[in-house]
């Protein structure tokens, strides 16, 4: 037996449920441009009715939602991440190599290059000259140039890591109150998963901030059955339902390299994310080309100083060092910070050792041996010489500096493909939310149609009939 | 696959992106003209423009600055080489010459100024001068390789440096020489013998003619009498003269007596440049000029004997009459008569004939005594004189020997005052004297030094000539000297073989090195033209390398301008339309 108003519910059904297709578009339509926003999509399910033994079943209770849902790929989003992490680290690499090419300044007129090369010319020119304070004066401006060139280079150096350290404390920082956002809104997910209710906006917020987190350092997520995700940073957790992990850096004392600890006292190993980039520029990169110039350094001070007490100046002293030799056991570490033209020299031209002999002014012999050093085998084990060595380590920036480039560029490709891909799954497309749009509005006119006509028919029934 | 409007700006924004990129990595190209600046935009680019500029361009053009800095001095020792020979050849010809029989002494005499001229002349090439450095000295490159010795210093502005016992001052560096003097001291006096003397430094301003300089000196007495006089060995100026009468001696306002009753006083003595003294050694005490009206002590030669008169003119006007025990047996008369600008002096030589007369001589390069050309008592004798004399200043004459053997030197000087002086014109008294004084033995101070440079990576080449080959050490003067002599001493024979002989020997060493210096100016200049084509190499090379063709930049550029517009066409068009527009 029908129900005379069964068929009023059907169309007052059919005209939520329209409505509602109709607002779930709006909300489309209202975030294409929201960042991190995935479209969702109304499910329809025919309302079916109970089957009770004896009654004769009607055809149907109209129309319902079952489900309100966002369109995304999690596993898209999870490449899309990892390749954010790849990327960020070789950005950040690359900017670190970058920094260092301007401290260098080479290929250039003004680069260490060109200064080693005019060094070794003035002693040269000394050779020629011995007798002449004009050439003595520019063979110690040479010096003088070279030395603080030098002492330059690696204090910009000192000082960009000592930046990089800021730096990384304040990403740390992000991390820590990105943990946080995340663990909140864990909370919340899990809450409203209790109740039965859902909020797709809280899971596109959670997943915007896990893509940043992952831009700044490698981590794993793991979706939990009651709807929150645990994090895992470099092997160690960061963020578990709830609760999350601070991360603090500490500065090693023994190796003066920084290192980074969560609160549980676990040390962090991060394995990618701009986060590693920085680490690697504070502990690795910027301290090797240091070490490079160290090593530079300290072979020409013990190169030079070794001839040049061996030789006479003007005024026949001799065993003069021509560069400072600060301790008795002179040391690689840090040498080229004290780079410096010795205070003899300084104070005095003629104290310059050109002579292999003395009172002989116009013997140039010791300093074209000191000028011959250039030719000299001796660094990297009496492999190369001073300014190979160097333009060897100019090579070596350019290769690292061009392979992160190179690693950078093709990693933003790949993860410029995997937004596509998201955006192409989870994306509002204008046209079709102007479809759906179009197709609630006919359903919805259809079913007020349909109401107007039962109405009109009980109106016949009631008016008619009853007279 | 679903497409949204996001995408389309999504994908027309990276494209303009890239496009963009590409249009600014070209334009900084082109604004740089090169290719790249730094090392991560070409590694390889870079270590090879690095290695061109710092190992290859740079350290060539040091290599051609060091050749032309060989090339200066090999042109200079060239020249000065060449000059040698023309001097050397002209030597020949005298010296074929006056070989002759026909010869008469006197003409060969006549020809003897030439010869000390010459020699000169070639000392003078011996101290060839480049940039103020002496190019024969091989190391010794700062003070005149080539010294004539004299035989007594003459100290100016000197003081003893109480300390280390040194005589520091200036000094008359040409007439002087690191050797051994001997102190003329009284029979019976006992006391130092010899004084080692020994230049510690020297500094030598101005021309050989008119030359003042500064000398460090060390003076030290080599005593018979040790025990007596160690505290003052090293301490003492340059003669130590005889006590006599003027015992009284101020030096740095100390006051210096015999160390011992009836011995020696050691004095620093001041040899005034002007000379404008007469009479002995021009020996003032201290360090002061004499003033008008000032009283000076004469320290005299033991030769001069008591009661001789001397008399001191200042400024051609007073006199100072000083009677200095005996006058006997010194005296001269002069008169100045003027040929072409050569002076000849007469001088009168009426030298004192007692037991001493043995123990000087006038003029070493006149000979011994007795020897032809050194004048004995009471001859006259010719003196020429190459430059003129000084008007108003009366001309010392300084008679000397240094014996070699014995390492003893004697000395007394004369003063001659000329009357018709002041119708002269002479000029240049001490020049005059120098030419007197100075035909010392010519000796070398330089060393075997090889000035090499580097011209290509390590060939050196040495840019300069000692003077120990080119001259043969001192060989080649004392070969002129030896001419001089026997022109003066009339020795025909001597002309005829060892002198000619000699001089042959000396143009072929000569002619010798002048083509060793051709050859390495030669080598310098092929040198120097391989560094220059390598240079134009390189730098084609480092252009290939870095610079931007820019041609094809500009083309390359265009074409991206014209890809980034089209992105920017297609863009604006794919993003504006979409559904909505055409819905009602």
């Amino acid at each position: 037996m029908n129900s005379t108003f069964g068929s009023f519910e059907i169309g007052r059904r059919a005209i939520h449920l329209q409505q509602k297709g109709a607002q779930v578009t709006g909300q489309n339509i209202a975030n294409a441009n929201t960042e991190g926003y995935a479209r969702q999509v109304v499910h329809m399910k025919a309302l079916v009715p109970p089957a009770v033994p004896g009654v004769v079943t009607p055809p149907g209770y109209g129309a319902a939602v079952s489900d309100i849902t966002r369109i995304k790929s999690e596993f898209y989003e999870d490449q899309l991440r990892k390749s954010l992490t790849a990327l960020n680290y070789w950005e950040a690499r690359e900017e670190t190599l970058a920094g260092i090419e301007i401290i260098f300044q080479e290929p250039g007129e003004s680069g260490l290059n060109t200064y080693l090369s005019e060094f070794f010319d003035a002693w040269q020119e000394l050779s020629v000259n011995p007798e002449s304070f004009a050439t003595r004066i520019s063979l110690r401006e040479q010096a003088v140039t070279l030395t603080s060139m030098v002492r330059n280079i690696y204090e910009r150096m000192d000082d960009y890591r000592f930046d990089v350290l800021k730096e990384l404390e304040a990403e740390l920082n992000r991390v820590n109150s990105l943990a946080a956002e995340i663990a909140e809104l864990n909370q919340k997910i899990v809450y409203l998963n209790a109740l039965g209710k859902k909020s797709n906006e809280m899971l596109d917020e959670r997943d915007l901030r896990l893509k940043e987190l992952s831009e700044l350092i490698d981590i794993r997520v793991i979706q939990k059955p009651n709807g929150s995700v645990e994090v895992l940073v470099g092997g160690r957790i960061l963020l578990h339902d709830d609760r999350y992990f601070k991360l603090e850096t500490r500065l090693n004392e023994d190796t003066g390299e920084v290192e980074i600890y969560n609160e549980l006292g676990a040390k962090v190993i991060p394995q990618g994310g701009r986060f590693l980039g920085l680490v690697e520029a504070y502990n690795m990169v910027l301290p090797g080309y240091q070490a490079s110039l160290d090593e530079l350094v300290f072979y020409l001070v013990k190169e030079v100083n070794e001839l040049h007490r061996k030789w006479f100046g003007l005024d026949g002293s001799t065993g003069i060092d021509f560069f400072d030799m600060p301790d008795e056991d002179f040391t690689i570490g840090r040498a080229s910070l004290n780079f410096r033209v010795s205070r003899d020299i300084l104070d005095n031209l003629s104290k310059i050792a050109a002579s292999s002999g003395d009172s002989e002014p116009g013997n140039g012999q010791g300093a074209l041996e000191i000028a011959m050093l250039r030719e000299k085998l001796v660094m990297e084990e009496g492999r190369s010489t001073f300014q190979d060595y160097f333009r060897g380590l100019i090579a070596q920036l350019g290769v690292e500096g061009r392979e992160s480039q190179r690693m950078s560029l093709a990693i933003k490709t790949v993860a410029e493909k995997m937004e596509e891909q998201q955006e192409s799954i989870a994306g509002v497309s204008l046209d079709d939310e102007m479809l759906n749009l179009i197709q609630f509005q006919h359903a919805y006119n259809a079913a007020a149609r349909y109401l107007s006509i039962l109405d009109r028919m009980l109106d016949l029934l009631l008016t008619e009939l009853g007279r | 696959m679903r497409v949204t409007h996001r995408m389309l700006t999504q994908s027309v924004s990276r494209n303009i992106q890239r496009n963009l990129r590409m249009l600014e990595k070209r334009s900084n190209q082109l604004s740089m003209g090169r290719l790249f600046d730094r090392p991560s935009q070409d590694p390889v680019g870079t270590y090879k423009v690095m290695k061109i500029t710092g190992t290859g361009l740079k350290r060539i053009e040091q290599y051609r600055r060091n050749i032309g800095e060989g090339i200066s001095w090999l042109t200079i020792t060239e020249g000065a080489l060449a000059e040698a020979i023309d001097v050397l050849q002209r030597l020949r010809e005298l010296a074929v010459y006056t070989a002759n029989e026909i010869f008469a002494p006197t003409d060969r005499r006549m020809v003897a100024p030439e010869v000390e001229q010459l020699l000169h002349h070639l000392i003078g090439l011996g101290n060839t001068e480049l940039t103020g450095l002496y190019i024969f000295g091989g190391y010794q490159t700062q003070s005149p390789p080539y010294k004539v010795a004299g035989v007594a210093g003459h100290l100016l502005e000197s003081w003893i440096n109480e300390e280390s016992g040194i005589v520091q001052g200036g000094i008359e560096v040409e007439n002087f020489a690191t050797g051994t003097y001997a102190i003329s001291t009284e029979a019976g006096i006992s006391g130092p013998k010899e004084a080692q003397v020994t230049i510690i430094s020297q500094y030598v301003q101005g021309a050989r003619e008119n030359f003042f300089g500064t000398a460090e000196i060390k003076v030290s007495i080599i005593s018979e009498n040790q025990e007596k006089d160690l505290d003052k060995s090293g301490s003492v100026a340059l003669e130590i003269v005889e006590k006599a009468r003027f015992s009284e001696l101020s030096l740095e306002g100390e006051e210096y007596k015999g160390w011992e009753e009836n011995d020696l006083i050691v004095r620093l003595s001041v040899r005034y440049y002007l000379y404008s003294l007469e009479g002995e050694d021009n020996y003032l005490e201290g360090h002061y000029g004499l003033r008008k009206g000032e009283e000076i002590y004469l320290n005299l030669n033991r030769l001069l004997e008591e009661d001789q008169q001397f008399s001191f003119k200042i400024n051609s006007e007073e006199k100072i009459n000083l009677t200095v025990g005996k006058s006997e047996g010194l005296t001269f008369e002069g008169d100045v008569p003027l040929v072409g600008d050569k002076v000849i002096l007469k001088l009168k030589a009426a030298l004192p004939d007692n037991g001493t007369y043995d123990r000087f001589s006038l003029h070493k390069v006149y000979g011994k005594p007795g020897e032809e050309g050194y004048p004995l008592a009471g001859e006259t004798m010719d003196w020429f004189f190459t430059n003129g004399f000084l008007n108003e200043k009366i001309p010392v004459f300084k008679f000397f020997d240094l014996d070699k053997r014995t390492g003893e030197l004697f000395t007394s000087s004369i003063a001659v005052k000329f009357d018709q002086l002041s119708t002269a014109t002479l000029e240049d008294l001490p020049a005059a004297i120098f030419s007197f004084v100075a035909p010392g033995d010519p000796y070398y101070v330089g060393d075997s030094g090889r000035r090499l440079v580097e011209i290509t990576p390590g060939n050196t080449l040495a840019i300069n000539v000692t003077g120990e080959e080119a001259f043969d050490g001192v060989g080649l003067f004392q070969l002129v000297r030896s001419m001089h002599t026997a022109l003066i001493q009339n020795d025909q024979h001597a002309l005829q073989k060892e002198i000619i002989e000699g001089l042959d020997y000396h143009l072929e060493k000569l002619l010798k090195y002048r083509s060793e210096v051709g050859a390495r100016m030669e080598r310098l200049n092929v040198t120097d033209e391989r560094l220059h084509v390598e240079h134009i190499y390189l730098r084609e090379l480092r252009s290939k390398v870095e610079d931007l063709d820019l041609a094809e930049a500009i083309t390359e550029f265009m074409m991206q301008e014209n890809a980034y517009h089209a992105a920017l066409a297609t863009g604006a068009r794919m993003i504006y339309p979409s559904l909505i527009d055409f819905l009602r």
